[in-house]
């Protein structure tokens, strides 16, 4: 890769210090929801991070655009450090990257109307007269597929669908290099999922957009991202090509979530071997030690309760974090066969 | 396990019109006291003193309510009456309504060290007999219109400041918010344009029980003599002034009391109805 | 044949809503045999959660009215009867898991007093029988340590950990009937397929019917031998399993699976269902789909298809029907 990132995620960690126990003594516990993350996103690339409740997804979406706070590491946005930019400056520089969120029901101001709602980001970052606003709002609500009339209603008067699609309206008014959508899908109907990644699909052409899509079903999103990073409790175990993580799963949780989706055909469904995963994911604030993923894993190891594997690159920009798949390290699984001594 | 829960059922929703029906009238009344008055609420008549109401024995038509000590018309003045009491509810409501709001609205949006120092104030005021507070603050510094109403405002503020504040916290943990923030907005404009709006209900509310708390305090105040003074009196200035005649004319100071107890019923229905409009409801 | 368990004609539920009238179900007519498996899945709107809680009657009819030809429960006629008599048929005759355990979860009541309050109430048991009956149900669901867990608060547990609860809950009287409103929705997909087998498992072992109420397509593949489809609060599609995902007769069925989530397909080659659910306000005097179907014509927007039989046990209220004829 030539170019530089657009965005780009160096040993960044996330901390959350919960309360302590009206009762219970010693400091108040730290959730580490994100764990030093290494991640880069290419300009006009579309990377989908994947993973369960509590992996810290959004967490780390949200850091990504600066609205969780960062405990640790740098964020680089375009060449510079915006890690500890505050104040008006982070203010003014918010219009480059835009967060969706997952549920359309609570991220539209239920008092205002759809024109203010799209308005608020231009009037806040450009000194455009009213006229100007107008006209962008109405070829902003027709890019996202909606009647320009529908500026003067309120969000009560919408679809779950169509209040995505002016939540999105809202994110893309500002014409942002960024998008973090976290769950954009999945407060919607089957019917209206597929609709609406289409929208992305159509707004990333347009606008040249560069999308971090956060999901929790990897089938839908696999052929809509350029590369997908799988996380599990505050961690990434996986990352690679979209064709690469689907076909090619080198981590056992990957090969879980791969395996958990259903197939829509009863013949394939009647002898599908759904490979379980033993119980619930652990709490995030009380990771178990090694690696994270060992207590639900089908081939965890000894040294997996205590070492916590490294990733590990298994060519084309894949990677993973497995001692199980590491391939030096496969002999710790499975005795191997002595080795000829002959030169 | 409510599922879809229930609307709000016919009967409260007519309480609430006969709450505002009671407001409306009352407010009416007000304003166009110059026209409905029979008299001049001022004007003495010792020849008519201490006629009872039209229907006991030595009432007239020509004074519905009777007359009092000074043989002023007791409807006259009640009718004008009604002009101090209510504005000293508005004027407290909004005096109140502002400095609480924003307190709550800053409490609950910061939180931290700003919430806790705010809420030691709160709690500390609630826990002081507020009655006696006004006593004091008034009879030291003498009474009249607007010493009662910032009285009565440093009375209700907190009431705002609660509420706002415990409603603040869950709207900021909302998307919308959070959207707003990631979008850019500034602060205070999001306090403004976003955060204020998603408050009102429950201010609403709030102002119109402390409407009806403020009109029964100020004729309180007023009965105790620090109240509102002047020319037109406020009912509770009445009460007061009929106190020396409970025995021989009852209704000097039954019909000021009734006029403020059907107030504040109004204002007191009037909110229960909103609370319930406001409550959220589960969509479907 | 056998006496239903589940025997539904022309169901219609409204709701008044601000002046409004919501009409959620618009004429539903089921019939459930005994240990039958039906998948019911529609869009939300569709009616599918409004038409199951009537089954036991548990909308507020302040604000719902419900009517139908015929609502039988194991042959007792549902409408008209008393609260009484409902209570003792909510249990052992019927059943309800739902997609948010915490909210159907009492939160200040532990866990096991849950489970064992309809077990002392209809089968008499003493609190310890009751105690011990729930600690071996929580085992039978699959939570460790049931003996602790028993004494727990619902909020002491995962997502996961509740919804296993909730079933428990729910099967404590081992009912003849279990209603799952979309049970596995709101769990994380590696705890949503343990969920699934659970629940098959205990419905084979019991013997029960089942209807398995979800949005989604693709789940209902591996649960349900008869699938129900929903659409505007009306049946659009009735087929067996084996029919339907191979040869959809209603194009809002076709759609729905062409919009599923998939590995095999690339989001490029599928297609969505344009347009919006109908508005459930405004009466309907054609067929609901209309509005986004691709093959609709002039009958399609004048009047209202019926559902007919079109062979191979599939029913469809289509006039123009993907395969065969419906006439």
């Amino acid at each position: 890769m030539t170019h530089p990132p657009l965005v780009e995620a160096r040993n960044l960690s996330v901390e959350f210090h919960m309360r302590r126990g009206l009762f219970s003594r010693g400091p108040a516990p730290v959730v580490q929801a994100v764990r030093n993350m290494n991640l880069s996103i290419q300009r006009g690339e579309t990377l989908a991070l994947v993973g369960e409740s509590g992996c810290g997804k959004s967490t780390l979406g949200r850091a990504m655009i600066r609205t969780a706070p960062i405990a640790h590491g740098e964020l680089i946005f375009d060449g510079k450090d915006i890690t500890t930019l505050a104040g008006e400056t982070l203010r003014r520089a918010r219009s480059r990257f835009q967060m969706i969120f997952q549920d359309p029901y609570s991220s539209l101001n239920p008092k205002a109307r759809i024109f203010d709602t799209l308005a608020e980001p231009l009037r806040v970052h450009t000194s455009e007269s009213t006229a100007q606003i107008r006209t962008k709002v109405s070829e902003m609500l027709e890019a996202v597929g909606l009647d320009p009339t529908f500026a003067a209603r309120y969000p009560h008067e919408f679809s779950g669908g169509q209040r995505q699609r002016i939540a999105i309206a809202r994110a893309v008014i500002v014409q942002p290099d960024f998008i973090v959508a976290d769950e954009p899908l999945s407060a919607l109907d089957v019917s209206m999922q597929l609709q609406i990644l289409k929208l992305f699909d159509d707004l990333r052409d347009r606008f040249s957009l560069t999308y971090l899509f956060i999901s929790h079903d990897l089938a839908r999103v696999f052929s809509f991202a350029d590369r997908v990073a799988v996380m599990y409790l505050g961690k990434l175990v996986e990352i690679g090509t979209a064709a690469e993580i689907t076909t090619n799963p080198r981590h056992p949780y990957t090969k879980a979530l791969l395996a958990a989706a259903p197939s829509p055909d009863p013949t394939i469904e009647a002898d599908r071997e759904v490979p379980m995963l033993s119980g619930d994911i652990p709490s995030p604030a009380f990771p178990p030690p090694g690696c994270r993923f060992h207590t639900r894993c089908p081939i965890a190891m000894e040294m997996c309760k205590r070492i916590d594997p490294e990733m590990t690159h298994f060519g084309n920009s894949h990677m993973a974090a497995c001692h199980a798949a590491a391939p030096g390290l496969s002999h710790l699984n499975t005795p191997e066969p002595e080795k000829d001594l002959l030169p | 396990m409510s599922v879809l829960r229930r609307l709000i059922p016919g009967k409260r929703d007519m309480l609430g019109t006969i709450g505002a029906g009671i407001l409306l009238f009352v407010a009416l009344g007000a304003v166009l006291a110059p026209m409905i008055a029979p008299y001049d609420p001022t004007a003495i008549s010792l020849l008519d003193r201490m006629q009872p109401p039209m229907w006991l024995e030595g009432g007239s038509l020509a004074h519905p309510l009777g007359t009092d000590n000074l043989g002023r018309d007791m409807l006259s003045r009640v009718i004008y009456g009604s002009r101090i009491s209510l504005a000293v509810g508005v004027a407290a409501v909004i005096v109140g309504a502002a400095i609480g709001s924003t307190i709550g609205i800053v409490a609950g949006y910061f939180g931290g060290w700003v919430d806790s120092i705010l809420s030691v104030v709160i709690n500390a005021q609630l826990s002081f007999p507020f009655i006696l507070l006004a006593i004091f603050i008034l009879s030291t510094f003498g009474g009249g219109f607007w010493p009662v109403v910032l009285v009565l405002a440093l009375g209700a503020w907190v009431n705002y400041a609660r509420v706002v504040r415990g409603t603040v916290m869950s709207v900021r943990t909302q998307d919308y918010v959070h959207a707003a923030i990631s979008v850019g907005v500034p602060t205070l404009r999001l306090l403004r344009t976003t955060v204020l709006p998603n408050t009102l209900s429950p201010i609403i509310v709030v102002a119109s029980f402390s409407m009806a708390q403020a009109i029964l305090a100020e004729a309180a105040l007023s009965f105790l003599g620090v109240g509102v003074d002047g020319a037109n009196p406020s009912w509770g200035v009445m009460l007061n002034d009929g106190r020396a005649y409970l025995q021989t004319a009852w209704w000097l100071t039954a019909m000021p009391g009734l006029a403020i107890a059907i107030t504040v019923l109004g204002g007191n229905l009037c909110g229960d109805w909103l609370q319930d409009r406001f409550n959220p409801r589960i969509g479907n | 044949m056998t006496a239903p368990i589940l025997d539904i004609d022309d169901l219609k539920v409204a709701f008044s809503q601000g002046g409004r009238t919501i009409h959620a179900v618009r004429g539903v007519s089921l019939t459930l045999a005994p240990g039958e498996v039906v998948g019911v899945v529609g869009e939300s709107g569709s009616g599918k959660s409004v038409a199951m809680m009537s089954v036991a009657r548990l909308l507020d009819e302040k604000q719902a009215t419900i009517t139908a030809a015929r609502l039988d429960l194991d042959g007792h006629p549902i409408l008209g009867m008393k609260q009484r008599q409902l209570e003792k048929l909510r249990g052992p005759t019927v059943s309800y898991v739902f997609q948010d355990p915490l909210s159907s979860l009492n939160p200040v009541l532990t866990v096991g007093r849950q489970i064992s309050e309809g077990l002392r109430r209809h089968r008499g048991m003493s609190r310890t029988e009751a105690k011990d009956a729930a600690i071996e149900l929580l085992r039978q669901v699959g939570i460790p340590a049931p003996e602790l867990r028993v004494n727990q608060h619902p909020h002491e547990a995962s997502g996961g950990m509740r919804q296993r609860m909730m079933i428990a809950m729910a099967l404590a009287l081992r009912p003849k009937l279990l209603i799952a409103d979309e049970p596995t929705t709101a769990l994380d997909v590696t705890v949503q397929a343990d969920i699934i087998r659970l629940i098959q498992q205990i419905q084979r072992d019991i013997g029960m019917a089942m209807i398995w109420v979800t949005h989604d397509l693709a789940l209902l593949a591996r649960v349900a031998k008869r699938i129900v489809v929903m659409y505007g609060g009306r049946i659009v599609e009735d087929a067996p399993s084996s029919r339907l995902y191979s040869a959809p007769a209603h194009p809002y069925t076709r759609g729905l699976l062409d919009s599923t989530s998939r590995f095999d397909v690339s989001f490029r080659e599928q297609t969505p269902i344009p347009g919006t659910p109908p508005d459930p306000s405004l009466p309907i005097t054609a067929c609901a789909f209309a509005p986004r179907c691709a093959r609709a014509t002039d009958i399609c927007r004048t009047k209202i298809p019926t559902l007919d039989q079109c062979g191979g046990g599939q029913s469809v209220a289509c006039f123009h029907p993907l395969i065969g004829s419906a006439s």
